[in-house]
């Protein structure tokens, strides 16, 4: 099923794709470098050493769980931009766990800190789902408004309750968690982390529910047309609740992993905007598992490119937020050009009307 | 000056931002196209205001520049869902992210700075005060240093009330957004009105952006919206784009601000007080649907007997 | 004999299909000329261009003698041409004066002076002698006050010509009546009239010429006068009509659906379907008549479980059905039902033809397990009731949106009977479709009756109501207000009860 529309979604991906990494040119040029050395970098910078791979995967990572957080909203015709905000919680309560349980067995206290992530992003999509769910309000105001709620209150919460001892200066850090609390590295001293298997595991996760469940199915239906759905028996409320839970767990997970893989402690203002980079990623692949899978890989190329670009050049970094706008504005775009080449070759049949 | 005085002193500023971009949000919505990128708007012009009026040493240019910006941003928007068929929800977001990138991305370019940029050369607007209107008291704080974008956005909200509902293209607008075919079959183009309307969201949301980065404070930083944009946003989503509503719940929300602001002030948490006008929202936007829905169980009961 | 408007050559094509092809119609002036053909057949695309919502590939288009091209409904205004569409455009929170006056507000120092516009328009309701409240709001009127709204619109702005899109789809007969002589009093005061229906009874009452469209082409061109029902419908489909159905003698059996006592109401609080009761037994097709608005929609809503807010009780074969028991339970209890809106809650466009046939297979217990659905299970199901119904799919995996209106509908009757329901609702289950379909979908209904299931027919068609039904149970404001049998069926009879005209007191139909 997915064949033909993967099939037109490819080609206009495609050519979205290499219009906004055109338009990223222009932009590019206005700060007086060159488009192809740019982009030659940032290839270099994400594919061209070991180093670099582990980069790659290592930003990939968060993208990848945000992307799948945001793409089962989405799917259940919501729209979860809080993702950034139950990150942080699930980051927070994650690394809690992780350095005040001690003496459990590695495996155990790496699934209990999962576990707390899980909960507290499901606990932070609560509200915003409750509201929309029995109440009609905008879930997606009340998302974004948490983001920031997130962000202060667990800034709040390490400043005066969770600080570090000996943290220097205005730096907000939270204590190192256990050795046991760790995800492993997959090389020595690279920053590439198991988390990775957990994300893909998580991409797996998605497609099985969507394909092979009936819950997938009633998400599916709700998405596209609620009405529909309702008139067959599914309890769309149910579905909505529970697409946002999931959702709010999985951005919470996301936040576990990153630091129980890479920062090993909660910091304040930790995350370069994964949510939002999830939110692309999952506009860009259409909320498909595969869409998302192949647009982290992309965004975890692009963001560590330009990484290496930042280094090397005076091109900042949020060179890759631009480019996603961008890629997400054309992709977005049902136009008869954009879709009539590459996209839907069935005939439409407008003439239904006398 | 007492403390009610400064309170609505530090509210009427602080509300203009919200305000502005919720009234020019006003026009999108009711002629039938939502706009969700306000915050990218707000941020575009706050980013161009400085630009005009650091490099000509001109706070008139700045507001010129964002009015411009704005204009672009909002023909874009309007081009994109209306000619291309684009999701307005999606290309807002997207549109938000690109804001908030190229202005982050620009930082270092122009002004050779990362995070923000700072500078007496920056002209900021002046501080009006109304001779006379501003003793009197309590209220009088309205009138009291407050800059002309602050001034304007009252007008600019009796103005759309008036364009609304008493004159022809408002007319136009709103048969445009409750029934295009309507609007089509006596002949507006609807497609031009959604475009038009879409400029005009634009170029208000950036003078609000103006508003914040010349009038609030006096320079640009990252993201300096914190988020404001959808924060207008909510509020024409709730007011259902009337703009006597409009108005209310911008100052309520300009009010959960400036409380926030004063409070700073009194050495509690900063993080704490922070997240006010954020919680202060999303309360408002839980109650007034719950307060909705309850009435309509009401009217819906039906004794089972 | 002077020419009104003349639609030479007509050519308009779409991807895929030419809905218009070669077409050439004249319209005298003073008369009213029908536009017949069934759904497809290219009028209201036709009509568009005339309306300059649309421009023709090829052909010319002249009025009054003089060649013009539109380029959008200003300049079709302009040439004094007024269309009333099918579907209302009225803005509904605007009054009645305003919506009058939208597509050109009379001004005052840049504001629209609706004291003006208000003495205009009363003066324009006194020459067509019509009775409007010009203060009320378009969304309080009901149907046909609307309807007379979009007609003083189009004489406002000056039409002489006008053309009326299926007006009479969501008319009571005394409100057709009342539009009809509305109609020729134009006539007579100078206007010309075209009246796109495919209700052939009403262009025999009304029309002073028809024409005939099929598959995008003129197959007939007739006075009125020399022409009679069965002669156009064979210009119209190519073969005469099937209008009668063999009823068989059948024998109700016992209660397939009880429905007692119920009541629910709408959004805005007002009682929209008030004590309501009746049964379907088994070997029967009850059809609800009525026009659309009278509490059909909701009173299916509530038996069906969509609505699970209401008072009253619902029995499905016998069991008692709790209210909150869901539209799959109730399927589960043997009611299907075939929702009124195709697009809105009967598929879902987007979706595959496959997901969306899965929407009553997917928990049944042969296809899902702990959960877990099988696909090739289902898939195998569908491919039987393609092949069964003989439905034209371009695949499984293709889309809802690629099919057409009658083959859509039969994937959704396909879609119910595939449970075997023991009673069936099918509401408005023609609407929208052509006309293969819609005999095939009848014949089956009928079927189903033969075989001793029970069918709840709801429709606002009531050819199709009087065709089918074995009983009539018609609905005004939420109530039942009378039942008229198959053997004394009669338009006129059921008409007045759709109007509101009672027998004495109520017919109950408890056992």
């Amino acid at each position: 099923m997915w064949n033909r529309l993967k099939q037109s979604n490819a080609g206009m991906v495609f050519m979205a794709v290499s219009l906004s990494l055109l338009l990223g040119g222009v932009v590019i040029i206005m700060s007086g470098n060159h488009p192809l050395a740019i982009y030659g970098k940032m290839l270099q910078g994400a594919l061209g050493s070991r180093f670099a791979v582990a980069s790659t995967i290592r930003w990939t990572t968060p993208v990848l769980l945000t992307g799948v957080a945001a793409a089962i909203a989405f799917r259940g015709g919501m729209f979860n931009i809080g993702v950034e905000g139950q990150m942080y919680i699930g980051a927070m309560l994650s690394a809690l766990a992780g350095t005040m349980l001690k003496g459990i067995p590695a495996p155990l206290h790496v699934l209990a800190c999962l576990l707390a992530g899980a909960v507290g992003g499901m606990l932070w999509a609560l509200v915003p789902a409750a509201a929309r769910v029995y109440y009609g309000a905008s879930e997606m105001v009340i998302t974004l408004m948490m983001n920031y709620v997130a962000i202060n209150l667990t800034d709040y919460l390490v400043k005066y309750y969770f600080l570090a001892g000996g943290a220097y200066g205005s730096t907000l850090v939270t204590t190192e968690i256990e050795e046991t609390a760790k995800l492993a590295k997959i090389w020595p001293n690279l920053s590439a982390h198991t988390g990775i298997f957990l994300a893909l595991f998580a991409v797996f996760v998605f497609w099985f529910l969507l394909n092979k469940t009936q819950l997938g199915y009633e998400i599916h239906i709700s998405g596209l047309n609620p009405r529909f759905a309702k008139c067959g028996g599914v309890s769309v409320n149910k579905v909505r609740m529970g697409v946002m839970l999931l959702s709010g767990m999985v951005g919470g997970v996301a936040g576990s992993v990153e630091v129980l893989g890479y920062l090993y402690k909660f910091m304040s203002q930790f995350s370069p905007d994964y949510g939002f980079d999830g939110l692309a990623v999952a506009l860009l692949g259409g909320s498909t598992p595969a869409g998302v899978l192949f647009g982290s890989i992309f965004m975890g190329i692009v963001k560590a490119g330009s990484l290496q670009v930042e280094r090397a050049t005076n091109v900042s970094r949020s060179l890759s937020m631009i480019i996603q706008g961008i890629i997400i504005t054309f992709v977005s775009c049902k136009a008869v050009g954009l879709g009539g080449k590459f996209g839907n070759k069935k005939r439409r049949n407008p003439g239904r009307e006398a | 000056m007492g403390a009610i005085y400064s309170i609505f002193m530090v509210t009427a500023r602080v509300t203009t931002p919200i305000l502005l971009a919720a009234t020019g949000g006003i026009y999108s919505d009711k002629a039938g196209l939502p706009n969700i990128a306000l915050d990218a708007m707000m941020i575009m012009g706050a980013f161009m205001a400085v630009y005009g009026s650091f490099f000509y040493g001109n706070v008139g240019v700045g507001v010129w520049y964002a009015a411009i910006a704005g204009l672009a941003v909002g023909l874009l928007y309007g081009l994109i869902c209306v000619y291309l068929k684009g999701d307005n929800t999606v290309v807002g977001i997207a549109f938000n992210l690109i804001g908030w990138g190229l202005t982050t991305f620009l930082l270092p370019v122009v002004y050779g700075t990362t995070g923000s940029f700072v500078s007496e050369l920056i002209v900021s607007l002046k501080k009006i005060t109304v001779p006379l209107l501003h003793m009197l008291p309590l209220i009088g704080g309205i009138f009291k240093n407050q800059t002309i974008i602050t001034y304007f956005s009252w007008v600019f909200v009796g103005v759309t009330y008036l364009v609304l509902y008493k004159t022809k293209p408002g007319m136009m607008i709103r048969a445009c957004g409750e029934n295009p075919q309507a609007a089509e079959t006596v002949g507006y183009h609807v497609k031009r009105t959604r475009m038009a309307c879409s400029a005009v969201t634009g170029v208000m949301c950036a003078v609000a952006g103006a508003h914040l980065s010349l009038g609030l404070m006096t320079l640009f930083s990252e993201k300096m919206t914190a988020g404001k944009g959808f924060i207008a946003l909510a509020a024409v989503t709730y007011a259902k784009a009337e703009p006597k509503k409009v108005l209310f719940i911008s100052l309520l929300f300009g009010f959960s601000n400036a409380l926030s602001n004063q409070l700073q002030l009194l050495q509690l948490p900063s993080d704490l007080i922070l997240m006010v006008p954020y919680i202060f929202v999303v309360v408002f936007v839980v109650a007034d649907p719950m307060l909705n829905a309850f009435r309509l169980k009401k009217r819906k009961m039906i004794e089972i007997r | 004999m002077e020419e009104a408007v003349l639609l030479k050559d007509i050519v308009k094509a779409f991807p895929g299909t030419i809905a218009n092809n070669h077409i050439t119609i004249s319209v005298r002036k003073n008369s009213i000329h029908g536009i017949v053909g069934e759904n497809g057949a290219g009028k209201t695309t036709l009509m568009k261009q005339l309306y300059g919502m649309y421009r023709p590939d090829e052909g010319e288009i002249r009025i009054n003698g003089k060649q013009v091209a539109f380029h959008s409904p200003r300049d079709a205004i302009s040439c004094r041409i007024g269309m009333v569409h099918q579907h209302f455009t009225l803005v509904n929170s605007m009054s009645v004066v305003e919506n009058i006056i939208l597509g050109r507000p009379i001004l005052k120092y840049g504001f629209v002076d609706i004291k003006k516009a208000k003495e205009e328009i009363a003066l324009l309701c006194r020459k067509y002698n019509f009775d409007m409240d010009l203060d009320a709001k378009a969304e309080d009127l009901p149907v046909g006050l609307k309807q007379r709204v979009e007609i003083l619109k189009a004489l406002y702005l000056g039409a002489d010509v006008l053309i009326m899109d299926e007006p009479t789809a969501v008319l009571t007969p005394q409100e057709i009546t009342e539009l009809f002589a509305t109609l020729r009093n134009l006539r007579d005061q100078g206007a010309s009239i075209i009246l796109i229906t495919h209700k052939l009874s009403e262009v025999m009452q009304l029309t002073d010429e028809v024409t005939v469209l099929r598959d995008g082409q003129v197959t007939g061109h007739v006075f009125t006068k020399d022409t009679n029902e069965q002669e156009l419908a064979r210009m119209m489909i190519g073969r005469g009509l099937m209008l009668c159905i063999d009823k068989q003698e059948t024998k109700a059996g016992g209660r397939a659906l009880g429905v007692r006592n119920i009541r629910c109401k709408n959004d805005d609080g007002l009682m929209v379907v008030n004590d309501v009761s009746f049964d379907v037994r088994y070997g029967e097709i009850v059809g609800i008549a009525g026009v659309q608005g009278n509490g059909q929609t909701e009173l299916i809503e509530v038996i069906s479980g969509i609505n699970q807010e209401y008072a009253g009780t619902v029995e499905i074969g016998g069991q008692k059905v709790q209210a909150k028991s869901s539209p799959w339970q109730r399927r589960a209890m043997g009611l299907g039902h075939i929702p009124e809106d195709r697009q809105r809650e009967g598929s879902a466009p987007d979706a595959t033809i496959e997901d969306n046939f899965l929407m009553t297979t997917y928990r049944k217990p042969g296809i899902n397990r702990h959960a877990l659905i099988s696909r090739k299970k289902a898939l195998h199901e569908l491919g039987e009731m393609v092949e069964k119904f003989k439905i034209k799919i371009p695949g499984y995996k293709a889309k809802g949106s690629s099919l057409s209106g009658g083959n859509m509908q039969k994937l959704i009757f396909a879609r119910e009977y595939n449970l075997d329901p023991q009673c069936l609702i099918a509401s408005q289950p023609t609407r929208g479709v052509d006309i293969g379909a819609m005999e095939f979908i009848h014949s089956h209904l009928a079927g189903m009756r033969d075989q001793g299931k029970a069918v709840l027919l709801v429709s606002n068609e009531l050819s199709e109501i009087m065709l089918l039904s074995d009983r009539v149970l018609v609905m005004y404001e939420g109530k039942i207000s009378g039942e008229v049998k198959a053997g004394e069926l009669s338009e006129e009879k059921i008409g007045l009860l759709m109007a509101g005209v009672t027998q004495e007191g109520r017919v109950q139909d408890v056992e």
